[in-house]
């Protein structure tokens, strides 16, 4: 269980969900193995939660679900909703289990991917998009969950190894 | 503290509902986005453009340092076709009908600047989709420069796709591949043009029907717009890939495939509607 008691004011991590919303969209586009590139949005999301807490990931999962949704989404609505759920259910049920091992989290950010697409695909069925999801499932997400999975662990070493006062028990 | 839970319990489902009520709303893309979304696009769409220029900038140095040793295989690949090519180029002998083709092919290709449809705005991309499912991409201009809903956006090669959404100088894109809109089409490689209907699909292939249950088209056969509904007349899809009567409907159903290389896209043209322009 973390005991940190790190915090970061809101409009640093606005800035930081900004700044990734236009790196990712934009630089990361070219950093794609096989057409698949790392969801560095949830990775976001996960490190701010697993790091700060709940109400630092909720404001991370709404923002920076906003602006994936608003610029660059079929509806609004569908990755902030993903995302706070992905948010809330690792503050609940992965936070507690979390002790600095580097595996749990690596296991973390595989679940939490596949539980996005399937969500991403549950939605986009109901809202009669279509879904070409063997295809993605296929695809997409094993190449994506283990991009995600190694990016998690990186970002959270380097982010643990330069916040003071983050202990864990 | 129990009335507090249950007043949050059902403040968290009142919200949930909120957001998927938003997601079944705003699903097709919306005539105008809102103040609020507008202003942070017109913020950010400029600092988008620099970063995913300079971007470019070092994918294009990079790119060949990557490839190189791939060049040699492409270099033997590409004489061997070259020789191909040049015995077909011999061999090749122009009929009449195929010349009649050509000149009803070159005709409808030409529709398009015939008709004095020469009021387009070019623009880069400046940001392409975050997640794996769909294509979509964002481009720097919008209501400003006269691009609506549904304006096409093409290249050199041809169409890519629709303006999803638009605010005043960004728009959203979504490729016909990812487009479930139907986009009328005319077949012009074969001696009779024929009309039809294409969408995109669930696996990212791009379908359409003929009309004519007797249509007789040929592989290769050129795609461009009819002219009916959304998009103008004369701008080229793709050519025909597979062609399969169906049964059931009783309609010729083709698969084409797209001019465009939809992973190598920069940068993009979109044709203005004449409404606007006579606005």
């Amino acid at each position: 269980m973390i005991s940190s008691d790190v915090t970061i004011k809101y409009r640093y991590l606005f800035l930081i969900i900004v700044l990734n919303f236009i790196l990712q969209s934009t630089l990361f586009q070219g950093l794609k193995i096989n057409g698949v590139s790392a969801n560095y949005t949830l990775v976001l999301v996960l490190i701010i939660t697993i790091i700060f807490g709940i109400k630092e990931g909720l404001f991370t999962a709404i923002f920076a679900g906003l602006f994936a949704d608003v610029f660059l989404s079929m509806a609004i609505g569908i990755n902030l909703f993903i995302l706070v759920v992905i948010s809330i259910l690792v503050s609940i049920l992965g936070r507690p289990l979390f002790t600095g091992n580097k595996w749990i989290l690596f296991f973390l950010t595989m679940i939490s991917t596949i539980l996005y697409h399937l969500m991403y695909g549950f939605f986009m069925y109901f809202l009669n998009k279509g879904v070409k999801f063997e295809l993605v499932m296929i695809r997409v997400v094993p190449i994506e969950v283990l991009m995600n999975a190694i990016l998690c662990v990186l970002v959270y070493n380097v982010l643990a190894h330069f916040l003071d006062r983050y202990k864990l028990d | 503290m129990d009335r507090y839970n249950k007043v949050k319990r059902w403040f968290i489902l009142f919200v949930a509902l909120l957001v998927i009520t938003m997601m079944g709303i705003t699903m097709g893309g919306r005539e105008r986005v809102t103040f609020i979304e507008n202003t942070i696009g017109n913020i950010i769409a400029p600092i988008q453009r620099g970063v995913y220029s300079f971007g470019d900038f070092i994918g294009d140095r990079v790119r060949p340092i990557v490839s190189i040793w791939k060049l040699e295989s492409e270099n033997q690949a590409l004489l061997k076709e070259n020789e191909r090519l040049n015995s077909e180029l011999i061999d090749a002998l122009l009929t009449k009908e195929a010349y009649e083709d050509l000149k009803s092919l070159e005709s409808a290709l030409n529709y398009a600047n015939d008709q004095g449809i020469d009021h387009y705005v070019t623009s880069n991309i400046i940001g392409k989709d975050i997640g794996n499912w769909y294509n979509m991409f964002m481009i720097d201009v919008g209501t400003k420069d006269g691009v609506t809903k549904y304006s096409a956006v093409m290249n050199g090669n041809g169409l890519i796709g629709l303006v999803y959404e638009v605010g005043s100088n960004w728009a959203k894109v979504v490729t016909i591949v990812d487009n479930k809109t139907s986009i009328a089409f005319e077949v012009v490689g074969s001696k009779e043009t024929y009309d039809g209907m294409l969408h995109g699909s669930v696996d990212s292939v791009i379908k359409g029907e003929l009309f004519d249950p007797r249509a007789k088209v040929s592989l290769g056969d050129t795609i461009v717009t009819s002219g009916l509904g959304v998009l103008e007349k004369g701008i080229h899809i793709g050519s025909i890939q597979e062609v399969v009567y169906n049964e059931d409907t009783l309609l010729t159903e083709i698969v084409i495939k797209p001019s465009v290389n939809f992973r190598n896209i920069d940068r993009v043209f979109v044709v203005i509607k004449d409404e606007v322009i006579n606005d």
